[in-house]
């Protein structure tokens, strides 16, 4: 996602979420949620089977 | 020397050297002597009922409930939010180590909701490195590996979700464990990311280490992500003889990120441990599966799950919060279910990697941070001419472990210079491999907490 679409995405769920984003903060969230987005990708490169179920964390 | 004697005298020094460290938020001198009196009492009525860590003196982060206080989990909010109520009773591990005879004097200083690795509290202040006070204690325990690095307390408690004990262990200089996922139960600690977080304990020994461990172990109802367990007791198996320590353990050294993410001092402190134990036990390379792969799923987690804990007060208290983690937080609120779902899905088959690599190895070895303690104030550090957000990078070299579920010890390795510390992991409900290892390195010289610093002897 480049950083024009993933600001609008910052704006428009920061409205739809209530959050406190304006301009004193904005920049610093837009580069919090940059590095979210290039792990995201990351993630998202990874191949796997339909099956693969997500982790069970409480039982071992 | 009665313990009430030693208990006042512990209570004595944190008055005199906490305000040069700033690891105490607070001292809970009443309850401790009253507690010391009656185990004064006990002793003098039979000594056998006191259990293995009587008189012995603790504290806590301030994440964990103590009856009559109000759970601060590092935040200033918890305090001032309205209908705002002590906790009614103690942590389950509170009550344990208490049990176990242990006497609680205080609760430590934090990251703000376990969120950071520096301990740099705006709201109750930095807490400084004992061995450096202008440098960062490590975080999000930092008050509790400061507490343990400044003799201040023997024994301390710390929760680590990705590094929160390993990092502060690493740069104070103590001995620290992260037990496996589920095995301490965590009832009466406030959470960060429930997928995550275990509590352990701080310690000056590999002993006080396992005993506190030991005394913590057991089900419990008050947290639905501890296994029913039953305790399997870990200092028995902690000799006088390293060799027998390490009796047929297979043990690998971690290459890979673990050294292209660390910093030679780092990778140095990796090398003497070997250097130490070559005699003793076969050492072969090994190499973690996809560990800048964990890392970054355990990140995208914790930003999102962390978010998720406090998405009310980052609408309602914005203004209140920590400034150096809100906006990470608001950042995490804004991650959509997929990319959590996906990397839950992509963790499962990382754990299973995890898993298969210890057919071929009980222990394993790697840097526990990947520098030396930053000055406080630091954006930046550097590894490997690389230049690294200082607060999130921290814990480059602890999160692909801890999202495994293992448990690790980190150990204190003797050097010039600031303190550092390797991590022993070992496969899951195996804490007592990596504590054997831990005592062996003990013994052989190589591994202790860091020397007290000068004005705290």
């Amino acid at each position: 996602m480049d950083d024009a679409r993933l600001g609008a995405w910052l704006d428009a769920g920061a409205v739809a979420l209530r959050l406190p984003v304006d301009e004193t903060n904005r920049a610093a969230v837009l580069l919090n949620l940059q590095r979210l987005a290039a792990i995201a990708a990351r993630l998202e490169a990874v191949e796997l089977e339909p099956a693969v179920e997500p982790v069970v964390v409480f039982v071992r | 020397m009665s313990t009430a004697t030693r208990i006042r005298a512990c209570l004595d020094r944190i008055e005199r050297l906490d305000p040069r460290i700033n690891a105490f938020t607070s001292v809970l001198a009443a309850r401790a002597m009253e507690r010391a009196e009656a185990l004064d009492a006990a002793l003098g009525a039979d000594e056998a009922s006191v259990g293995p860590l009587a008189g012995v003196p603790f504290a806590v982060k301030n994440l964990f409930d103590v009856a009559g206080q109000v759970t601060l989990a590092g935040s200033r909010l918890e305090r001032e939010r309205p209908g705002a109520r002590a906790a009614a009773a103690d942590a389950t591990a509170v009550t344990r180590l208490e049990a176990a005879g242990a006497i609680l004097v205080g609760t430590l200083n934090m990251d703000e909701y376990a969120y950071g690795f520096t301990t740099e509290n705006t709201h109750y202040g930095p807490t400084c490195n004992p061995h450096a006070p202008e440098r960062s204690a490590g975080g999000s325990s930092g008050g509790s590996g400061a507490a343990v690095a400044a003799g201040l307390v023997p024994i301390a408690l710390g929760t680590d979700t990705n590094g929160s004990i390993r990092v502060p262990a690493s740069l104070c200089g103590t001995f620290g464990l992260r037990p496996t996922f589920g095995r301490l139960g965590r009832g009466g600690s406030f959470p960060f990311v429930s997928s995550l977080d275990v509590i352990g304990p701080l310690a000056g020994s590999v002993r006080d280490l396992a005993l506190a461990y030991d005394a913590m172990q057991g089900p419990d109802p008050r947290d639905p992500g501890c296994a029913q367990r039953l305790r399997e007791a870990a200092t028995p198996a902690l000799g006088d003889d390293p060799a027998g320590c390490l009796r047929g353990l297979r043990v690998g050294r971690l290459g890979g990120w673990f050294e292209s993410m660390a910093t030679p001092a780092a990778v140095a402190v990796v090398q003497q441990a070997c250097e130490a134990l070559a005699s003793l036990v076969r050492i072969q390379p090994a190499e973690w599966p996809d560990a800048d792969l964990g890392r970054s799923l355990a990140f995208l987690v914790t930003a999102a799950e962390g978010a998720a804990l406090h998405l009310d007060d980052l609408r309602e208290h914005y203004g209140l919060m920590e400034p150096h983690s809100r906006d990470r937080l608001l950042a995490g609120a804004l991650v959509p279910a997929a990319w959590v779902h996906r990397a839950q899905r992509v963790r499962r088959e990382y754990v299973a990697r995890v898993d298969a690599l210890f057919a071929a190895f009980d222990v394993l070895l790697a840097p526990a941070a990947p520098c030396e303690a930053p000055p406080l104030g630091t954006d930046w550090i550097e590894v490997r001419g690389e230049r690294l957000p200082a607060r999130p990078s921290l814990g480059l070299l602890t999160q692909p472990v801890s999202c495994a579920g293992v448990p690790v010890v980190a150990v204190p390795i003797r050097r010039e210079g600031l303190p550092m510390a390797i991590q022993v992991i070992a496969a899951p409900w195996r804490e007592a491999d990596a504590l054997r290892v831990a005592r062996a390195l003990e013994l052989t010289g190589v591994a202790a907490a860091a020397p007290l610093p000068a004005g705290f002897s």
